[in-house]
């Protein structure tokens, strides 16, 4: 028997002549948070309706608690809360009558003052839900998703349109219901809230994963970032080749910066070889080496370089 | 089953409270269609007795085709839209128990009128049926085939708005020639043939049944083969996500 919440093994999925998703593959452990990036279109919402019931898999074998999630959704429905990326709330109840309807519904609610608190919409009970901003409509969701007390929670870019004050509250309250052993599948457009929340991410693009493990694992062999503003006086071809690279080129404010990705040789002190390479070079020519910025890639460079094909 | 009865029933609590909320709703639901009854009447009162008792049952068969297929068209299409069955089909409720309690809704809005169009025939004294159970039976019978078109044209449709005027086409039909408001030996024989397998043509046969007319073996018969093509009609057009983007 899996220790898998959720497991998924080659799924595919086509709209058409268009397949949305081309057989990807992932497994989150009970109690787990895991996080799909990618661009618009890059088949994010299309795995999640699949694992979510809304849709059978064409192909590739999808499991959500052990269970078929399209087959056996009236089972597995009580056991699951889920976000989707844009509301669909009904306009003329108030916040207290959409969670007393979710309620009514659910098999196990937490109260109606509980599941408003939670997303800080208390002070919000009486106002009908066509009167609340994107943001609180989105924190709305969220609680109607967490009201069942769920097992597993499907939250589609949850904190798009939220403040960042709003932002903080609900990465709080997802930390809390992982740390209750929740399980959560998140998508997200911000890479923030990636790193912040999972425990594991997977970057798709095109339909495809392309890179999946932990934030540190994703981004270990994608090298160290090093850039500086060049020398006003410096023609460009000068500049030296850091790993058998030459820099990127970028004009900030007006002024051009090399950047270096390098990614050469031994992770440990590579950082240090590459600035001393530098420090060297600049003494060479009697140039000071303004804005040096030196830094381990990020997730937002692994990100970019994935979803610009380089 | 016992739970999806339940939230069935939860949703058309929540649908007729959205009506009753709603004036407009209220106004097109549930009175316009009473004031087109009780002018049918009026217009029928000076032709005697019989044209009454023929226009009040007729109506009671011919108000099916407001809240249950008018109404409950325009109400998923723009509820599917705004993403709100989505929504709700993403939580607790079956897909079953979220069309059957919307259509639930619209079928007890049909039955108050229904009562509302009964009481008018005792106070004009065409009386209370002879046989209520069958009376009944062309209701929920005519609201679930009504309903389930309703779906079905909803599928087709990309608003509200569209989806009720999608529906007109089947009105007009079934108000031209079901027998509701122009005996059925006014039409021509072709008509009257073409008639005869309408949708509402048995609903309203099964209710005058009710209230003392003999009653045709094939009406019970139509109006299940009009429940079973409804069904698989619904089945293939229905759907869940927006036709929009």
């Amino acid at each position: 028997m899996s220790t898998q919440t959720i497991e998924v093994d080659g799924l595919r999925q086509r709209y058409g002549d268009f397949e949305a998703v081309r057989g990807i593959g992932f497994t989150v452990p009970a109690g787990g948070l895991f996080a799909l990036l990618g661009t618009n279109g890059a088949g994010k919402t299309t795995t999640m309706e699949v694992l979510e019931g809304f849709r059978p898999a064409a192909s590739g074998a999808v499991r959500l608690l052990g269970s078929d999630p399209y087959r056996d959704r009236r089972a597995l429905r009580p056991r699951v809360g889920i976000m989707l990326q844009e509301s669909g709330l009904i306009g003329d109840l108030t916040a207290a009558e959409t969670v007393d309807l979710w309620r009514d519904l659910a098999t196990d609610p937490i109260s109606r003052d509980e599941a408003l608190d939670l997303v800080s919409l208390g002070d919000k009970a009486g106002v009908q839900v066509r009167q609340l901003s994107g943001g609180q409509k989105r924190r709305l969701d969220l609680a109607l998703a967490v009201v069942g007390r769920p097992e597993v929670l499907f939250l589609d870019e949850p904190t798009t349109g939220m403040d960042p004050e709003a932002r903080q509250a609900t990465w709080k309250l997802i930390q809390d219901l992982v740390g209750a052993g929740t399980t959560v599948l998140l998508t997200t457009h911000y890479l923030e809230e990636a790193e912040r929340l999972a425990d594991r991410i997977a970057i798709m693009h095109r339909g495809e994963i392309r890179i999946a493990g932990t934030v540190p694992d994703v981004v270990a062999g994608h090298g160290d970032r090093l850039a500086f503003r060049v020398p006003a006086h410096l023609p460009i071809d000068t500049l030296p080749h850091l790993d058998g690279r030459a820099p990127e080129i970028t004009v900030i404010d007006g002024l051009p910066t090399a950047r270096y990705t390098v990614t050469g040789g031994d992770p440990d002190g590579r950082a240090h070889r590459s600035v001393a390479t530098l420090l060297s070079w600049a003494a060479s020519q009697n140039v000071t080496l303004d804005r040096l910025s030196v830094r381990p890639a990020s997730l937002e460079d692994v990100f970019l370089s994935i979803v610009e094909d380089k | 089953m016992k739970t999806d009865l339940a939230h069935a029933y939860r949703l058309a609590r929540l649908d007729l409270t959205m009506i009753l909320r709603n004036r407009s709703a209220l106004t097109n639901a549930v009175l316009m269609p009473l004031a087109v009854a009780a002018f049918l009447v009026y217009t029928a009162k000076d032709s005697g007795p019989e044209n009454v008792a023929y226009i009040l049952t007729g109506q009671i068969a011919a108000l099916v085709v407001f809240a249950p297929l008018v109404n409950l068209a325009g109400f998923y299409t723009s509820r599917r839209e705004e993403l709100i069955l989505k929504r709700l089909l993403g939580g607790p409720a079956s897909a079953a128990s979220i069309l059957g309690g919307s259509a639930l809704g619209a079928t007890v809005v049909y039955l108050v009128q229904v009562v509302a169009v009964i009481v008018a025939a005792v106070v004009l004294d065409v009386g209370l049926p002879g046989n209520p159970l069958l009376v009944l039976a062309a209701v929920l019978g005519g609201a679930l085939v009504f309903a389930l078109l309703s779906m079905a044209i909803s599928g087709l449709s990309a608003s509200g708005e569209l989806a009720q005027l999608a529906t007109v086409p089947v009105m007009l039909l079934c108000f031209a020639l079901s027998p509701v408001i122009v005996p059925s030996g006014a039409l021509p024989d072709r008509l009257e043939q073409i008639a005869g397998y309408l949708p509402l043509t048995p609903v309203a046969d099964l209710v005058r049944a009710g209230y003392g007319d003999a009653l045709s073996w094939q009406s019970p018969l139509i109006l299940a083969a009009w429940a079973v093509a409804a069904a698989l009609l619904a089945r293939r057009f229905f759907r869940w996500d927006p036709r929009r983007g």
